[in-house]
């Protein structure tokens, strides 16, 4: 195991980069979902990879409309460094004007948020499809994009995935405590002189950067997959929010590694192998936190008596 | 600290197309204990979450009055009511009572000794130290209420807003709370807001009452 670890850190490795790409996303997408599960918005968290495909389509298409590459060339990678940038730019966009119109619509109506979240999901998912529907090749993108096959991650896709997730993560990191109760106690920030306003969007759109870069190199399951699970996998044995959310990246980091692993030796697709990781990486995490509770249960019982 | 009054002039409140409150006119002196009384639905909290800045004003004028010291945005320590938390989030009280500290420091800076002394220092004053150490969900009532009054004191704030502080608590946390509100008026002469239902509580504490009633506010003095 070692001496196959060693071979996938190594240069001369040939899916290097997808492998490196794998550990980045594993580790910070997790800290995105962390804040998604904190704040019940587990939807938005399904919504918002869908939004950020059908941006990516868009794109595609534009770049074919534009004479630059087929829609084809571009969503396998091989239409150039500037073609990647431009769709996962248009993903980022729809991305935000996803969220600037949710953002609005609760100013103007308030609650029935998960009914809002469900209907962007359907209707995000309605126009990846319809945007390819002529398109002759789009079936193989459809697939492509559902796989989320990881391995095709070139420099170009690392590069790009390390320019967005390293400084969302600084970001998380830092500003932890102001997202943190904006999103707890909103009134009591407010008190407090902080624009909790402010704090929202930025947690929204650093979380919106995440989704589409992930989207972006494995599509909108495989990311709602490696955003979420460890999330809940961390929330179900954390004792406190610092292990919350230490442990959180690290069981992403622990799920996606397994998962690449076992699709290396397995011949196995990478991307769904790497989410049905973190969904044995979560049955686990549940036993133990059981057997947690239980033998505080006991303890305390213990001290009653 | 400098004490710090509070006046509304010909002042609306509520939401939009919906006023609560109008033509408020008011002063609540320096360093005074005002209770707000009034049925339910009659605007304590409107009122309080209004002056405390977390809604806006519908029409006239609200200001701060901070004596001999240059005008500045006044910090307000607001008490909310206990269960507004979600239990999803993992907090210790003192990660509760940590937060006025992050907030009385720029954003992302991380806190330093002098806040954790801070903390440790209101945990004692609300006699929640004993109990700061366990998972803020998993305190009754009553010792929430006192780690929601420690995290705001840690903000070092010109006005305290407490909003319904006892209602539910058991004996012994509405006896701290009430000694250490009598305390923080009289030693330090802070200038506090209390929202409360509860007649023995306003007549042991406050200088003033402010009653509302169908729309109207009426300002009483007590001591």
């Amino acid at each position: 195991m070692i001496s196959l670890l060693l071979e996938f850190f190594s240069d001369g490795f040939l899916l290097k980069h997808a492998f490196r790409a794998t550990i980045l996303l594993g580790t910070v997408a997790p800290l995105a979902g962390c804040f998604l599960l904190l704040r019940r918005a587990t939807f938005l968290g399904v919504a918002l990879p869908q939004v950020s495909a059908a941006g990516m389509s868009a794109g595609w298409l534009l770049l074919e409309a534009g004479g630059q590459c087929t829609a084809a060339a571009a969503a396998s990678g091989q239409g150039g460094a500037w073609s990647s940038v431009f769709s996962l730019l248009c993903a980022l966009l729809a991305t935000l004007c996803a969220l600037l119109v949710l953002a609005w619509l609760e100013q103007r109506s308030g609650g029935a948020a998960d009914s809002r979240h469900g209907a962007l999901y359907a209707l995000a998912g309605a126009a990846t499809i319809l945007l390819l529907a002529y398109h002759p090749h789009a079936e193989s993108i459809f697939a492509g994009l559902l796989r989320g096959e990881i391995v095709a991650a070139g420099p170009g896709e690392l590069r790009l995935v390390v320019v967005v997730l390293l400084p969302a993560a600084v970001v998380l990191a830092l500003f932890r405590h102001e997202f943190l109760w904006a999103g707890a106690d909103p009134g009591f920030m407010a008190a407090a002189g902080r624009n909790v306003l402010l704090w929202n969007s930025l947690l929204l759109g650093v979380t919106g950067a995440i989704i589409c870069a992930a989207v972006y190199i494995t599509g909108p399951l495989v990311c709602l997959g490696v955003m979420l699970l460890p999330a809940l996998a961390a929330h179900g044995i954390a004792g406190s929010m610092r292990t919350f959310f230490v442990l959180a990246p690290l069981l992403g980091l622990l799920g996606a590694m397994a998962g690449f692993t076992v699709a290396y030796l397995k011949d196995l697709p990478t991307g769904m192998t790497i989410v049905a990781a973190h969904g044995v990486v979560l049955v686990l995490t549940k036993l133990a936190g059981g057997l947690l509770r239980r033998k505080k249960a006991k303890r305390n019982t213990g001290l009653d008596a | 600290m400098q004490p710090l009054a509070i006046y509304c002039r010909e002042a609306s409140f509520g939401y939009p197309g919906h006023a609560v409150l109008q033509n408020i006119t008011l002063t609540l002196p320096a360093a005074s204990l005002v209770a707000l009384t009034g049925d339910n639905g009659s605007g304590k909290s409107t009122l309080l979450s209004t002056l405390s800045g977390l809604q806006p004003l519908l029409s006239g004028e609200l200001g701060f009055d901070f004596g001999d010291t240059p005008a500045r945005k006044p910090r307000i320590g607001i008490v909310s009511q206990r269960d507004k938390l979600d239990d999803l989030y993992l907090f210790s009280g003192y990660d509760v009572v940590l937060a006025g500290a992050h907030f009385a420091a720029l954003p992302g800076k991380p806190v330093g000794k002098e806040a954790h002394a801070r903390v440790e220092t209101a945990l004692a004053q609300t006699g929640a130290a004993g109990f700061a150490r366990r998972r803020f969900s998993e305190l009754s009532g009553g010792q929430r209420q006192r780690v929601l009054l420690a995290r705001a004191l840690v903000l070092q704030p010109d006005v305290l807003a407490l909003d319904e502080p006892v209602s539910g608590v058991d004996a012994s946390s509405l006896e701290h709370i009430a000694t250490l509100l009598e305390a923080l008026h009289k030693a330090a002469r802070m200038t506090i807001l209390l929202a409360s239902h509860d007649p023995a509580l306003v007549a042991r504490l406050a200088t003033h009452r402010v009653h509302l009633s169908d729309g109207t506010a009426t300002i009483t003095t007590l001591k």
